[in-house]
């Protein structure tokens, strides 16, 4: 790392790891691949249908609701690992699910992490839907059920790119899966939390091919979300 | 068909106030009235949108107040379409069939009658995104249609279009109206629609209804000052009767008399009505009210030309271009007036 370019030589050596599909560059990428699809999967499941819930139905506090949920977009990471981690240490209330220090923990931290980001892009979704076209579908005579169903079909590309985002932001966190999967090599280590410590080492080949993926993926997100907004 | 028995409700700034009206089987209806009256709260009330506070809504003589959108036989056409621009033009228009439990092959069969009927066939594959104005208009239309309303609903549906569609458009209403029976409701602040389409009209002023009737009647015999301006009626003329022999009223009306049919009673104060082709330029043939005056101004309007007198009161008569040109009328010709006591429809103040 002497001489002269450290940068230039680990980009290369970086280049090498990927195109010969290191074992462990391989491991990482598909680790943080899961558990972020999965979060974001399990995120959807439960905040698309409150997101349409706050949108279809009238409450007091409703605004108020909304502020909040748009506040939490930039809850910090760290915040949520500390949290996380205090519910499912040992002796926390969720201690004997034994999810600390597992992918299932970093699933369940990322998870709570974009659950409100999904629920106010949710909001924002359906909101776009104006409502001269809410009440010309239930006049056509759509039962209640139909007109939330065709409002959310309308609104699907909107939807489609909040959950996008949603998956954007669990794959490029760091604070929560170090916190509560502890980095573990072979076990809980992912893209982030392993360039995070391969820099620290000076291990800067490694760093640098984890971050070139991390960025592939983030960029394949952008074009996709492109993609989908364009429709 | 459907009435509203004193109905009060109240969605945000705009009010409904103790509407009553009554919508008959096979009317076409309006609802006219300056903006922000409250127009399309009235038309979505009557599609079930909005629960009144107070009042009843009943449909055939039954109580329908409470009943959701979905069974009462309407369909709604906004302004703006109100399309669904994922779904093909023949999956817009059979919509409504399809929510209604049709399969979608058997819901598109039975629309493609409709979408040739309504010049639509060729677009039945094109996404709404693609189609002008007009097209979109007419897809929102057949869409409504297809679902066979007891009641069609129209908010403003012309006056997003081109003066050219709006005709074409307007032919298409009047054939829905007239060779289907269709019961139509539309909302609208135009008084050439109104004119062309209604057969019986409402005024809504902030959030009230100030008239309701037969549209030739509410046009040129309203009941108020304030309908009178809105509808449009050109001389409105403030005055007191001085004298009233068998119906035959004298009313002095600031430095000109008329004498209009009326049993308002000497004292009383009234407001006269006068429409401007009631107003005759040149030999009135023995009409009561025959004055002589000066031409102040003649404005020409198409075809047409407004013609200004000053007869002691100001009156605007509308006289085709042709007869301006016949009478070489200009600003200070001498001129005879006419206007027939029975076209001097009068409100007394105290009704």
């Amino acid at each position: 790392m002497v001489n002269g370019s450290p940068v230039v030589e680990g980009f290369i050596e970086a280049i090498n790891l990927i195109v010969t599909l290191n074992p462990q560059v391989v491991e990482i990428t598909i680790r943080s691949l899961y558990v972020s699809l999965t979060a974001t999967f399990f995120a959807s499941l439960v905040a698309l249908p409150l997101g349409a819930l706050i949108y279809f139905y009238e409450f007091r506090g409703k605004h108020a609701l909304v502020s909040t949920l748009q506040t939490l977009y930039a809850l910090p990471t760290v915040i949520v690992g500390l949290i996380m981690f205090l519910l499912l240490s040992n002796i926390g209330p969720f201690g004997f699910l034994r999810l600390l220090y597992t992918p299932g923990g970093m699933i369940a931290a990322q998870t709570v992490l974009i659950i409100p980001l999904l629920m106010g892009l949710t909001v924002s979704a359906l909101s776009g839907i104006d409502r001269d076209k809410r009440y010309t579908i239930t006049a056509l005579g759509a039962s209640r059920l139909q007109t939330v169903t065709t409002v959310i079909a309308e609104a699907r590309f909107a939807v489609m790119s909040g959950v996008l985002l949603g998956f954007g932001r669990a794959i490029s966190e760091v604070g929560a899966v170090m916190i509560v999967g502890g980095n573990i090599r072979g076990a809980t280590r992912v893209l982030t939390t392993a360039i995070a410590l391969n820099t620290s080492m000076a291990n800067y080949s490694m760093s640098i091919a984890l971050g070139i993926i991390l960025l592939s993926v983030a960029l394949g997100v952008n074009v996709v979300l492109s993609l989908v907004q364009r429709r | 068909m459907i009435a509203f028995d004193r109905v009060s409700l109240t969605l945000g700034s705009f009010r409904l106030k103790d509407v009553s009206m009554t919508i008959g089987q096979g009317d076409y209806y309006f609802i006219v009235g300056p903006s922000g009256a409250g127009k399309t709260v009235l038309l979505e009330a009557i599609a079930g949108l909005h629960l009144p506070e107070h009042g009843r809504i009943l449909l055939r003589g039954e109580e329908i107040t409470a009943l959701p959108p979905e069974r009462r036989g309407v369909a709604l056409v906004y302004q703006d379409y109100s399309l669904f621009p994922h779904m093909t033009v023949a999956d817009n228009v059979s919509y409504g069939l399809r929510v209604r439990g049709m399969e979608r092959d058997a819901a598109r069969c039975e629309v493609a009658g409709l979408l040739e009927r309504f010049g639509l066939g060729h677009l039945a594959d094109r996404y709404p995104g693609t189609l002008s104005g007009g097209e979109q208009q007419r897809v929102a239309l057949t869409r409504a249609v297809a679902v066979k309303p007891d009641i069609l609903l129209l908010d403003e549906p012309l006056s997003a279009l081109d003066p050219i569609t709006q005709e074409r458009f307007i032919d298409d209403l009047r054939r829905l109206h007239r060779e289907d029976g269709l019961t139509i409701v539309q909302v609208s602040h135009s008084r050439r629609e109104t004119r062309l389409l209604a057969t019986r009209m409402a005024v809504l002023i902030d959030g009230r209804l100030v008239d309701e009737g037969r549209a030739d009647v509410v046009l040129n015999a309203p009941k108020s000052r304030e309908v009178a301006t809105f509808v449009g009626i050109e001389n409105i003329l403030d005055g007191t009767v001085t004298a009233n022999e068998d119906g035959y009223a004298v009313v002095d009306a600031g430095g000109r008399t008329f004498e209009a049919v009326t049993d308002a009673a000497a004292g009383e104060a009234v407001t006269l009505c006068i429409r401007a082709d009631d107003v005759v330029i040149g030999n009135g043939g023995g009409a009561r009210n025959t004055m002589a005056g000066t031409v102040v101004a003649v404005v020409e309007d198409g075809p047409v030309a407004g013609v200004k007198v000053d007869c002691g009161v100001e009156l605007t008569a509308v006289l085709t271009r042709r007869s301006v040109q016949d009478l070489s009328l200009a600003p200070g010709t001498r001129v005879t007036v006419a206007v027939r006591a029975a076209a001097v429809h009068v409100i007394r103040s105290l009704s």
